[in-house]
């Protein structure tokens, strides 16, 4: 199992933000994480990258615990938000700098950001601007590359349609697909864009105030009742 | 209204920073220091008129303050230059709001007639001022001069706010900086103009109430603020764009570290980090000039100097220059990386690597430093065996205690927040670990020195430097580890305090 988390709580306060009894992730999933603000979601994420100390359970990856073992940081790919860029540095530094933590040299990292040629779209590359400078689209992207550059086993990515241009969007969901078909890359995103989320899932599991609602295989029934219940929430009969 | 308002929005931010609501013990070290600045400055003010008598060439104490007044303002200038913060992007929330941009800029200036940077010398001033000017020129003589004194301060605060939008544009208008403070010095020694004759006989024309004096500080004020709301224009308009105004540093790594593997690399980033953080620049900057300032006075004083005043001054002067960058740098280590902390700790990275690269990297500053200063060794003005105990004493102990803010520190620290002393990112365990590092291994050495002399005071700071140094990996193993016991705290300190 690639990902296997045991009751998993985490609270802040009196508030319960994630309780979950039992989630197994296989390789090669390509999992879609949909919940309104406040589902839990990006605490998820940080439990599993260790970014969270949790208040009971455990989280596995390749059966040792993310909280013992720093093991999981070899393989695993990650961007959930600002914080994981160093925005003192030109993107070109940044790149060379979290590649050569992974053992790449520059013609490597040259090699592998060259893949992303449309998806940087001139605008990253050879700017002679600081990331802080960047447009949020823009950092995203930054970030986004970072984490897929190194060719994780496992990538996590929170909300990677954020601030997108459409054109971008597109080409970070085919981005992700290739990258899951072709290395078997377990794949863990969480949008609030449901199109792009069911059209590229093969598992989707929907949060509510940090409890699975739903767990299920991509399928027409799924999307109709993920479709259900935010119209349900919005206020809407169905 | 607009001003009750945006005062109200000021006064709230400040109450409710971070700093103010989760630490009690930078707040009472702040008070406590604050206040002790003032009593301080206060009772300097009622004895400043007799020591200006004693070493002045004039009748009046006044005459020879005013004659000295560049000399004060220099140095005015200097700490606010270091000190004062930039307050431009304060406004940035109510750009968009219909209300007239100039009157926003106007806004900020207007804080500068209660800013604290432009009061402090009123401390002093007031006493001596009543205590000076009253008896010769009566009471409102010496109410007008304070007032034109409290102008001057803003004057000056307003050309310093001038500056450092200068050198936003251009690293070189450094040099209009550093000139400005050289030449009030470099009029009389070099060109042998006393500028103090000029000054003293326009304090003198106040004095007799020329309101013409007055009235051109007013203009000079005006000026300066008309300046200052153009360039807040810019600045913000660059800032909010993106496009900083300053180019992008030529500075990319040092190729010979990449020898090193991920410590280089570290090293590096290092670096990058303080040389375009505004506020680490400033502290590297404003030590390395206290450095140079303490080489010279090392190469330039008597013989005799050190044995007259002590061994107190010799220690104190030693550790700061050999170790000063290391521990002002060292009490951020960690807060320094909270804004990317979480990028960090998910990479292939340890934070071990982290520490060991922060210790070579400031160890190395002290090694350089300890090679600059061997000239005065060999002009016979330092003992050698200390300066070279000094440096093992502060890679060793000395670093071993600065690195257990490693462990404590986690409050975030915005990099790019103008002004050195701003408190933001400031953590009462910073201050305690930094005020032990400084003076405990000193009162330790004042004893040793005091009981068995300075051989064996100085072969003791050797041989535990040394012990310290060699054992470096255990003891930042052991840093680490205890970080990575609190780890969960401290990182959500940092998201938390953003």
């Amino acid at each position: 199992m690639e990902l296997q988390i045991n009751n998993l709580v985490k609270r802040f306060g009196d508030k319960t933000a994630l309780d979950i009894s039992e989630l197994s992730i296989e390789k090669g999933t390509l999992l879609g994480l949909v919940g309104n603000n406040g589902a839990g979601k990006t605490t998820l994420f940080r439990l599993i990258l260790d970014l969270l100390k949790a208040d009971s359970g455990t989280v596995l990856s390749k059966d040792a615990d993310v909280s013992k073992s720093e093991d999981w940081k070899t393989y695993t790919g990650s961007f959930i938000d600002n914080r994981f860029l160093i925005d003192f540095l030109t993107p070109e530094e940044y790149f060379y700098f979290i590649g050569g933590t992974y053992g790449m040299d520059k013609e490597l990292v040259d090699e592998r950001l060259s893949a992303f040629a449309r998806f940087m779209n001139d605008e990253i590359l050879g700017q002679k601007k600081y990331i802080r400078h960047f447009s949020a689209g823009n950092k995203q992207k930054i970030g986004i590359m970072a984490a897929i550059m190194i060719r994780p086993e496992i990538l996590i990515l929170d909300e990677p349609f954020n601030f997108l241009d459409p054109s971008s969007q597109i080409e970070i969901r085919d981005i992700i697909l290739r990258l899951n078909k072709e290395l078997q890359t377990t794949v863990l995103i969480s949008s609030h864009n449901l199109n792009y989320t069911t059209e590229i899932s093969n598992r989707i599991i929907l949060l509510e105030k940090g409890l699975i609602k739903m767990d299920k295989n991509n399928s027409p029934e799924a999307i109709a009742e993920l479709n259900n219940y935010f119209i349900q929430k919005a206020g809407y009969e169905e | 209204m607009l001003q009750k308002e945006l005062q109200q929005h000021q006064w709230k931010a400040f109450r409710r920073n971070p700093m103010f609501e989760r630490n009690l013990g930078v707040r009472i070290f702040m008070y406590i220091m604050f206040a002790f600045l003032g009593l301080e400055f206060l009772a300097f003010g009622f004895v400043l008129d007799n020591l200006l008598l004693q070493i002045g060439d004039y009748r009046l104490a006044i005459d020879t303050f005013n004659s000295i007044l560049l000399y004060v303002f220099a140095v005015d200038f200097t700490i606010k230059f270091f000190w004062k913060k930039d307050q431009s992007m304060q406004i940035a929330p109510y750009l968009s709001l219909p209300i007239k941009r100039n009157r926003l800029f106007d806004f900020l200036l207007k804080k500068e007639f209660s800013n604290f940077w432009n009061l402090y010398l009123l401390f002093l001033v007031i006493p001596f001022a009543f205590k000076s000017i009253t008896p010769f020129f009566g009471f409102w003589a010496a109410v007008l001069y304070i007032f034109f004194f409290f102008l001057l301060c803003v004057c000056n605060s307003l050309i310093v706010s001038a500056v450092n939008s200068l050198i936003k544009r251009s690293f070189w208008f450094y040099i209009l900086a550093a000139a400005l403070v050289i030449l009030p010095f470099a009029f009389p020694l070099v060109l042998k103009i006393n500028l103090g004759d000029y000054t003293q006989l326009l304090g003198e024309q106040l004095l007799n109430y020329n309101l013409l004096v007055l009235a051109g500080l007013l203009l000079l004020i005006a000026g300066l603020w008309i300046i200052n709301r153009l360039q807040m224009r810019t600045d913000i308009y660059n800032e909010l764009q993106g496009e900083k105004a300053d180019k992008i540093s030529s500075f990319s790594s040092l190729s010979f570290l990449d020898r090193l593997g991920a410590i280089g690399d570290f090293i590096n980033l290092e670096l990058k980090m303080i040389l375009r953080s505004p506020r680490l620049k400033q502290q590297v900057v404003f030590s390395s000039a206290l450095i140079i300032g303490l080489f010279l006075y090392m190469l330039y004083m008597p013989n005799n100097a050190f044995t007259k005043n002590g061994p107190f001054i010799f220690f104190i002067y030693g550790i700061m220059a050999v170790g000063l960058v290391g521990i002002i740098m060292g009490q951020y280590i960690f807060t320094a990386e909270s804004s990317f902390f979480d990028g960090l700790m998910t990479r292939k990275i340890s934070a071990y690597e982290l520490l060991k690269s922060k210790y070579f990297f400031y160890s190395g500053y002290s090694l350089l430093t300890t090679l600059i200063l061997l000239v005065p060794v060999f002009h016979g003005k330092l003992n050698g065996f200390l300066l070279i105990s000094i440096f093992f004493y502060t890679i060793g102990p000395i670093y071993f205690m600065i690195f257990q803010n490693a462990v404590y520190n986690k409050t975030y620290f915005d990099l790019f927040d103008k002004g050195m002393m701003n408190w933001k990112g400031q953590s009462g365990n910073m201050i305690v670990i930094s005020m032990i590092t400084m003076f405990l291994p000193v009162v330790v050495m004042l004893i040793l020195h005091g009981i068995f002399g300075a051989t064996v005071t100085y072969s003791f700071m050797l041989i535990v430097g040394a012990a310290f140094a060699l054992t470096h990996k255990y003891w930042l193993g052991w840093t680490y580890r205890r970080f990575m016991k609190r780890r969960y705290k401290n990182m959500e300190g940092f998201r938390s305090n953003a």
